[in-house]
């Protein structure tokens, strides 16, 4: 295979050159390696630091108890366990919320609204429009979506409820309809 | 990273990589050089990070797939809970949701991938965190798949296997050898001819 060379700063060569040790490769191969990566992802449209912020956010998704599969396998499996007893559909899903709460409350935050606020976004990226919004004791969530059928709508808002619980709020009000919830809360 | 000065070093890369990058660069207007550097500051952060680079191909595929075709996340408790006892009278229902689902992620991967099979291991890997191990092995013309959790039920095991299932027919193979027992699935494929 022809061979050309390039310029590149010493420093960053010095730390590939002890990488490439590490992982018993040579400069060369692990050089082109990484190229090939940088290639295929921007043919992808996507770039490298795209993915390892991915890669970060998924690590994330799977600590928080989360699997990814297509919505509308989750949106009808959601349905059929609503019809089935919306009672313990319901009680599933507040459960998972309490789960979701729990676990990030773990990790230190100084201002558990905002990282609730940061994490419902994260990995609700299926719904368009989902606000939360504080002022003073009062917590106001909005979730939209047109994919949302009804008992979809109530199985979030109940996983919406438990993490509001267990933030230690209570729900004054309830909205829930075909694709839309919204729910007022006040700390207890 | 410092900006203070720093030496430079020549460096040798295969001649067709320097072309794609040349193609890319042109395309988005970038010097060569200063791509070239921003690949190797990935590079090290990848390694930092402690990802392999098989790593991160494994995720550009898997979110490029969930992108298109409407993938989401969903509580592990709650899929466990609609996998329970209670839901036995709906179980055949289910079973051809989670069949559906998984011939559309392989009708896709069949028309988007070089290496298929290779993208179910992938897809599988991110996809399902609960999962302790996924394997696909070429062995002359059968392909042999197995997935291990520690922690799926009976049920949920016999949805998924009926996902891989879904998948494998959609990428256009048959199955020839299908056994699953709670938390693990085995099978062989043979591409249909």
């Amino acid at each position: 295979m022809k061979r050309k060379t390039f310029v590149a700063r010493d420093d960053l060569l010095n730390l590939i050159n002890e990488m490439a040790k590490k992982s018993g490769r040579s400069q060369y191969d692990f050089i082109n390696e990484t190229f090939e990566l940088t290639i295929l992802a921007a043919n992808k449209g996507a770039n490298l630091r795209v993915a390892i912020d991915e890669q970060s956010f998924l690590k994330a998704a799977r600590d928080r108890g989360f699997v990814l599969g297509l919505e509308n396998l989750w949106f009808e499996t959601a349905e059929l366990a609503y019809n089935n007893s919306k009672e313990k559909a319901m009680k599933a899903w507040r459960s998972a919320g309490i789960w979701f709460v729990k676990i990030f409350s773990l990790e230190a935050t100084d201002d558990p609204i905002q990282s609730l606020k940061k994490e419902l976004k994260a990995y609700t990226w299926n719904v368009p429009d989902l606000n939360l919004t504080q002022v003073g004791s009062e917590i106001t969530v909005q979730a939209i979506s047109p994919k949302f059928s009804e008992p979809y709508s109530m199985l979030f808002s109940a996983f919406l409820e438990g993490a509001l619980d267990t933030l230690g709020y209570s729900i004054e009000s309830r909205e829930v309809s075909n694709g839309s919830v919204r729910l007022i809360a006040l700390k207890k | 990273m410092t900006l203070k000065a720093r030496g430079k070093k020549l460096v040798y890369v295969s001649e067709d990589i320097i072309d794609s990058i040349a193609e890319i660069t042109k395309k988005r207007g970038e010097s060569v050089t200063k791509f070239i550097e921003d690949m190797l500051r990935q590079a090290v952060k990848v390694d930092s990070l402690g990802f392999s680079p098989d790593d991160i191909s494994e995720i550009l595929e898997v979110i490029q797939v969930q992108r298109v075709l409407g993938g989401t996340f969903a509580p592990l408790e709650v899929l466990n809970y609609v996998s329970g006892p209670d839901y036995s009278p709906k179980r055949d229902q289910l079973q051809v949701k989670w069949y559906e689902s998984g011939r559309l992620y392989g009708r896709y991967l069949k028309e988007r991938s070089q290496s298929p099979v290779r993208a179910l291991g992938a897809l599988l890997r991110v996809m399902r965190w609960d999962l302790n191990e996924v394997t696909v092995r070429e062995d002359e013309d059968v392909i042999k798949f197995r997935c291990v959790s520690t922690s799926l039920t009976v049920e949920g095991t016999a949805f998924l296997a009926k996902f891989v299932e879904g998948v494998v027919n959609g990428m256009g193979y048959k199955i020839i050898l299908s056994e699953y027992m709670k938390g693990m699935i085995v099978m062989d494929l043979k591409a249909e001819a």
